[in-house]
């Protein structure tokens, strides 16, 4: 058996150590992320926060609405409970999502596009009709 | 379909690069050694490639780019030499199998979503889609939407709009996988140029913990760490003074073209190797392909006049708020386990000679020092710390982990040169 110097086996202890505690910190993070732990993610965003990040939605929404929306639409993707100061990321989102359509910053009161993705909870707006519910949202569009 | 087509696209990088197997400095490295190097040209080359057509005017068209990555591959097959040695001769070990456990947890990591980078889906993505759509890189979808970073070099976009070309759809999954794709070539880079399994444990190690704070997948930080690794490692580990020249050169290049943050790199690589190497030829070789790719690309930015990032080196330091910077960076830096990330290569740098980890301390230093010199330039940092610097702060604990390994490098391997003499005892 080979004998380390005392200066090797430090190291050597060192990094042994070391790699214990990223183990074990990285096992803790993963299960603070939570479950399901052995199924393919839907999305991207799935596991990125224990609460369910709006943006896996989002995705999923975008996806699921793409092939009914009308060409070079104008589309925006909001959750409406943020109103007025909407999460930017939302359409961000769409405009990767949705490349047949064009893609808006929410502002209503400059802008009324074709079609409104909301995320999660249903949007009030006189201009805006419901077309279609799914269980990421739900789609209006203008009257 | 779509992501094993976008993913094959990733895997043949190494094929449009391989034109630099006839280097024969590549030819002496292992064939995963040499894999890593063709891979880093390879997507510098499709990078340039595609940025070059737009330039010229000519859309790019699936026709057009598989033809012209084609040919690239097959002329760089027939001019490529063999290698002349196969392995590294290093012994399977418990360090490497540890290696190995670091990466699965990593790639089990991003395979479950769970390091996925928030930028990819609002950012990156959308801008790559939208250039594949648009069959180049589109000015006016970046004058329309500021909030894609505009300015940003454009290699990962490129990339992912490569991608795009080989699946019908943009993948998602075929982006993040490049985190752990890319980490394979940033620790065999440093397995074999170090020699060190034990150190390459510790950074594989490191990097897990990390990934899972800084969300890398699917972000540009996994393909600028091997860039970077490319230089650190080649300036720190290779006793090849031209080596060292080389794959400083390449992975200069790289980095400055991914990241914001790369073109910072390069500066305080090419000061390191002025003040420490004192090797102002190589400095200038070292420099003159990165700030060619960056001037050009600044070009094109003030042409179109979609300057955005770059624009804040011109916006004056607001020294007021440096205690929030600083107390808010030290805050991230913490990595939730009390600055442990960098406590240990410290120590290990400590306990052993300071002076072979000096190049790397000193890229580490001056890259931390540029970072801080970032966020002193917005007005209210913050958020801007908290949601970006868990990526930007790998660079200098990169650096770091390399210092910690060459402190304790044998003389008789490879390790740091001051100057193209004699090693440092």
């Amino acid at each position: 058996m080979v004998r380390l110097p005392p200066r090797e086996l430090m190291r050597s202890a060192i990094i042994v150590v070391a790699a214990v505690v990223f183990t074990f910190a990285t096992i803790q993070r993963f299960r603070w992320l939570g479950g399901p732990y052995f199924e393919f993610p839907r999305t991207i965003q799935d596991h990125v926060w224990p609460e369910r990040f709006a943006s896996a939605d989002a995705i999923l929404l975008c996806k699921r609405v793409a092939p009914t929306l009308r060409n070079n639409a104008s589309v925006t993707v909001i959750q409406p409970s943020q109103a007025p100061n909407y999460d930017q990321t939302h359409w961000l989102t769409g405009l990767g999502m949705l490349p047949r359509q064009r893609l808006f910053a929410p502002n209503f009161e400059k802008e009324l596009p074709d079609y409104v993705l909301a995320l999660r909870e249903p949007f009030e707006h006189p201009s805006y009709r419901l077309v279609a519910e799914y269980p990421e949202g739900r789609v209006y569009e203008r009257r | 379909m779509t992501d094993l087509l976008a993913i094959a696209s990733y895997l043949v990088l190494p094929l449009i690069g391989i034109a630099i197997w006839r280097v024969d400095l590549v030819r002496e490295e292992t064939l995963a050694v040499r894999i890593t190097i063709a891979t880093a040209a390879g997507a510098l080359i499709v990078g340039l490639t595609m940025a070059l057509l737009s330039l010229l005017g000519i859309q790019w068209s699936r026709t057009l780019l598989y033809s012209l990555f084609a040919i690239v591959a097959a002329v760089g097959f027939y001019v490529r030499k063999p290698g002349t040695r196969r392995g590294s001769g290093m012994k399977f070990n418990a360090w490497l199998a540890g290696t190995i456990f670091m990466w699965l947890v990593t790639l089990y990591g991003t395979l479950t979503a769970r390091e996925s980078c928030g930028d990819l889906h609002f950012t990156w993505g959308p801008k790559a889609i939208r250039f594949f759509r648009a069959g180049g890189i589109d000015a006016t979808l970046l004058q329309t939407y500021i909030q894609l970073t505009t300015d940003y070099p454009p290699l990962q976009t490129l990339l992912f709009a490569w991608s795009n070309t080989w699946s019908k759809q943009f993948s998602w999954w075929s982006a993040v996988i490049l985190s752990p794709l890319f980490l394979i070539g940033t620790l065999l880079l440093i397995r074999t140029w170090s020699g060190d399994d034990k150190g390459t444990f510790l950074v594989a190690a490191t990097m897990t913990w990390t990934f899972t704070l800084a969300y890398p997948a699917g972000c540009a930080e996994p393909l600028l760490l091997l860039y970077e690794t490319m230089v650190i490692a080649a300036l720190t580990f290779l006793r090849d003074p031209r080596a060292q020249t080389l794959y400083a050169t390449l992975g200069c290049a790289g980095a400055a073209w991914t990241k914001l943050e790369g073109t910072t790199f390069t500066i305080a690589v090419v000061i390191t190797i002025l003040l420490v190497q004192r090797n102002w030829r190589r400095a200038l070789i070292v420099a003159a392909p990165a700030a060619l790719l960056v001037g050009a690309w600044l070009t094109f930015v003030l042409n179109a006049k979609i300057l955005l990032m770059y624009g804040g080196a011109k916006l004056p330091i607001q020294w007021h708020a440096l205690p929030v910077v600083l107390k808010t960076l030290a805050k991230v830096a913490k990595w939730e386990l009390y600055w442990i990330p960098w406590i240990v290569p410290a120590v290990l740098i400590a306990i052993g000679n300071v002076k072979r980890a000096i190049v790397p301390i000193s890229i580490a230093v001056l890259t931390a020092g540029a970072t801080v010199s970032f966020y002193l330039r917005a007005g209210d940092p913050v958020w801007w710390i908290e949601s970006s610097s868990p990526r930007v702060i790998l660079t200098p604990l990169l650096a770091l982990l390399l210092g910690a390994i060459a402190a304790h490098q044998p003389h008789h391997q490879g390790q740091a040169l001051p100057t193209d003499g004699e090693p440092v005892q």
